[in-house]
């Protein structure tokens, strides 16, 4: 990690889980969103810096048809979410990315829009991939309304009535995001152009912020729409029940192989949250606002695990852990944690990792950093990664080197056997469709010629036994001048040698692989909360529920 | 069900009204490059260096979509090179530029790469493809090193970044010999070239028929594809 030369606290080390305990697919299946979830970072960085909100254009008819703009002026200069509404017909609705229509569509333009630039943007962000943006562009997104809640609301609002609450906290938000792209998808500019900018510095700050310049205009949107419909009588969300509500956002596997793709990032961002734990683990007392700090995060855990609902019976299995393990973490903190010996935090963890099921560990990690800001915020910066610096091959490295690589960082990989059709039933690959990601049975179905290289375990079996057969000494340049078909996994492994948690260790192409405990783990990282399967590949989330709105921020009447 | 969208629409189509050039992103660039190389048979290893090669000589000013294609095209009729100290001599083929690129870098460091005194590669289609990995070779050696061929030089400072240069009028596309040495004190560029221009307007048909060979890692949608992709549910609720 860049940041291990500045690490204040050495001390830590000795605390940290190890990344074969971590980088399991069960375990990163049950990853909590935390305070250094990129949300989080963004908002701690709006409210520390002041950002300044305003919506300089409304310009919607009654139907919710029009164009919006949402700018926050930051201290690096504005940055604005441009939102168009359309008039979807219920046939044309659909959150798979094969969609062609949405109700709204948005892109974060980097300072403030003109005229000339809403006119080019409405020609484009309408279409979505279909359309191009340029480098002004930080994010093309957009977003479906969650129909019968959103047109509950815009019902009870217009004839003076606030919505049921039940309806509220079941659904949780009025729109779902469908896809967010950022990072030059499109034409957008590229992270490079914005990496340098404290602002977007963090990962995915620029699609969080636009996520949550979305929710203040979903919720504008119902109200706009109860005015036109209502007149007079319309009244406006009531500010407790429009701040329970998020943005959902709805996806599928086209997020997988982003962790794969991205070993520096993975490592970075798991790294960070490993270290922060490890340095709660690592503090030999702990004080009485700290304690305070975490029963409040606790009794929000419990809340939050109350609320979560989902009808995917793997979630509700993970559910039912995670109820029934806070249940005992009250019970042990109330009755038995004894917070005035040595070490109180590292006690809590090993007394958690001996009698809690995994859902309710990682409940207990979130809920242990969230009092320990000044501790551990300081690791948000470590997140990014400068993924080039770390793409070239050392050629020069000796075959025994990379045969001890293979045996230190894929020892669950190497002694597979591949051919037995349970190690390898599925194949992904990017689907005509969209370019879609998807995930196939090798067996039944057509198209593993033209498999991705997510089977990073099998590659690295293929590279054991290749190596087999290589000197000692034979230098790796060697190696791949003969046999360019390991060079991906060789360039991954060294990755994996600097990086200890670069690499997830469970095999992708199982037949019992679980592609949603991918998604929830980045997920969890972008602190996405009501993790909602609807299969084995496809789940809903909810973003910013419960958060402040740009308006709350910063009013002029505010204390 | 939803009809299939035309996926030559999904990834990097143009605006539609100014039909000579796409301006694409640098990653955009990188993506498209990484998959056509894939598409036209390349090990993935391989093709993420294509991807990466594209972006960087874009970066530096190059038409880098259009090298790379140009390569593609002949990348099947291209040999693999057998490096040797100070010379690696070319047999039956030319050398490819990518395989060629790789090795150099790769043996950075070692007695058959570039480091101690000149090397000299014979007969190297399509050499500009070979800059970014002389300049990752400059990056490992910590070393200043200089690139060659006929009336083109090119010096490559310890970071990896290029001078400024005059770009001969002609498409580099035929096999020639090339010369990498060090430059232990490369005088200091004023400008150097990646901060002079980064090129990312690619002609309309280098971006089709790169976008052509990027589709043949695809696969064809079928009613079990769609099936398993989504929800389960519908999403009107």
């Amino acid at each position: 990690m860049t940041c291990e030369s500045r690490n204040p606290m050495p001390q830590a080390a000795a605390f940290r889980r190890s990344p074969a305990q971590v980088m399991r697919l069960d375990r990163m299946g049950c990853s909590h969103p935390t305070r250094l979830s990129f949300l989080r970072q963004l908002l701690r960085r709006v409210e520390a810096e002041g950002w300044a909100f305003d919506r300089p254009v409304w310009d919607m008819d009654a139907r919710g048809v029009g164009r919006a703009v949402y700018r926050m002026r930051t201290p690096g200069g504005s940055l604005s979410l441009v939102a168009f509404g359309h008039d979807l017909p219920a046939d044309q609705r659909s959150d798979r990315v094969i969609a062609t229509a949405w109700d709204a569509t948005f892109a974060l333009f980097d300072g403030t829009p003109d005229a000339a630039d809403l006119d080019r943007l409405a020609a484009n962000v309408p279409l979505q991939e279909a359309g191009r943006v340029t480098p002004r562009e930080l994010s093309l997104s957009r977003a479906n309304r969650s129909v019968r809640l959103f047109n509950h609301v815009v019902e009870r609002l217009a004839t003076g009535r606030q919505p049921d609450e039940t309806m509220l906290r079941e659904t949780g938000y009025l729109m779902r995001t469908t896809a967010v792209y950022g990072s030059g998808k499109f034409g957008a500019a590229d992270r490079a152009m914005i990496a340098g900018r404290p602002a977007l510095s963090a990962p995915f700050q620029a699609e969080m912020l636009s996520v949550w310049l979305t929710r203040a205009f979903t919720t504008d949107l119902v109200e706009h729409l109860a005015r036109a419909r209502g007149g007079d009588r319309a009244v406006r969300l009531r500010p407790d029940l429009r701040r329970g509500l998020g943005v959902g956002n709805s996806t599928g596997l086209g997020m997988a192989p982003f962790l794969v793709r991205h070993p520096v990032l993975l490592n970075n961002w798991m790294m960070a949250r490993e270290e922060a734990l490890a340095r709660v683990r690592a503090q030999e007392t702990a004080d009485a606002a700290t304690l305070a700090g975490f029963h409040t995060a606790l009794a929000a855990a419990v809340q939050n695990a109350t609320d979560w609902q989902s009808a995917h019976p793997i979630q509700q299995t993970k559910l039912g852990d995670l109820q029934g393990g806070l249940a005992r973490l009250e019970k042990f903190v109330a009755t038995e944690w004894d917070t005035a010996a040595p070490h109180p935090w590292d006690t809590l963890w090993r007394w958690a990792q001996a009698h809690l099921p995994m859902e309710a560990q990682e409940a207990l990690l979130a809920a242990m950093l969230e009092p320990h800001g000044d501790l551990i915020d300081g690791l948000g910066a470590c997140m990014q990664a400068d993924e080039e610096a770390h793409f070239g091959i050392d050629g020069t490295m000796p075959v025994s080197d990379l045969r001890a690589i293979l045996q230190e960082h894929y020892d669950w990989a190497i002694h597979t056997d591949y051919s037995d059709p349970a190690h390898c039933a599925r194949f992904w690959y990017i689907s005509e469709e969209k370019l879609e990601p998807r995930l196939g049975e090798r067996l039944k179905e057509d198209g593993a010629n033209r498999e991705l290289p997510l089977d990073t375990g099998r590659q690295a079996a293929a590279l054991w036994h290749a190596l087999r057969n290589e000197a000692d000494d034979t230098p790796v340049a060697r190696l791949l001048l003969a046999h360019p078909e390991h060079r991906l996994i060789t360039r991954r492994a060294q990755i994996a040698a600097r990086h200890p948690f670069a690499e997830i260790r469970d095999n992708l192409i199982a037949a019992d692989m679980l592609p949603i405990d991918l998604l929830r783990c980045k997920l969890a990282f972008f602190g996405a909360t009501r993790f909602d399967p609807r299969s084995d590949r496809w789940v809903r989330i909810s973003l910013f529920q419960d958060a402040p709105y740009p308006d709350d921020l910063h009013r002029e009447d505010a204390p | 069900m939803l009809p299939p969208n035309d996926p030559t629409r999904s990834a990097s189509a143009p605006d539609g009204h100014q039909a000579a050039t796409v301006r694409l992103s640098l990653s955009e660039i990188n993506a498209l490059c990484f998959k056509a190389a894939r598409g036209a048979g390349l090990g993935w290893g391989e093709a993420e260096e294509a991807g990466w090669a594209a972006a960087w000589l874009s970066r530096a000013g190059f038409a880098g979509p259009k090298i790379i294609l140009g390569w593609l095209e002949d990348a099947a009729t291209l040999a693999r090179p057998a490096p040797s100290p100070d010379r690696w001599a070319a047999r039956a083929h030319a050398h490819c530029p990518l395989r060629t690129g790789a090795a150099l870098a790769d043996f950075a460091g070692l007695p058959e790469g570039p480091g101690d005194g000149a090397l000299i590669v014979e007969r190297v289609a399509h050499p500009l493809v070979t800059l970014p990995f002389v300049a990752r070779a400059a990056g490992r050696l910590d070393l200043g090193l200089s690139i060659g061929w006929a009336d083109f030089e090119v010096l490559l400072d310890a970071a990896g970044r290029m001078s400024a240069f005059a770009m001969p009028e002609r498409d580099h596309r035929e096999a020639t010999v090339i010369t990498i040495a060090p430059k232990h004190d490369p005088a200091t560029p004023g400008a150097t070239r990646h901060e002079a221009a980064t090129v990312t307007a690619v002609a309309l048909g280098d971006w089709q028929a790169l976008d052509a060979l990027a589709l043949r890692i695809t696969v064809p949608p079928s009613p079990q594809s769609r099936a398993g992709a989504g929800a389960a549910g519908d999403d009107n609720d």
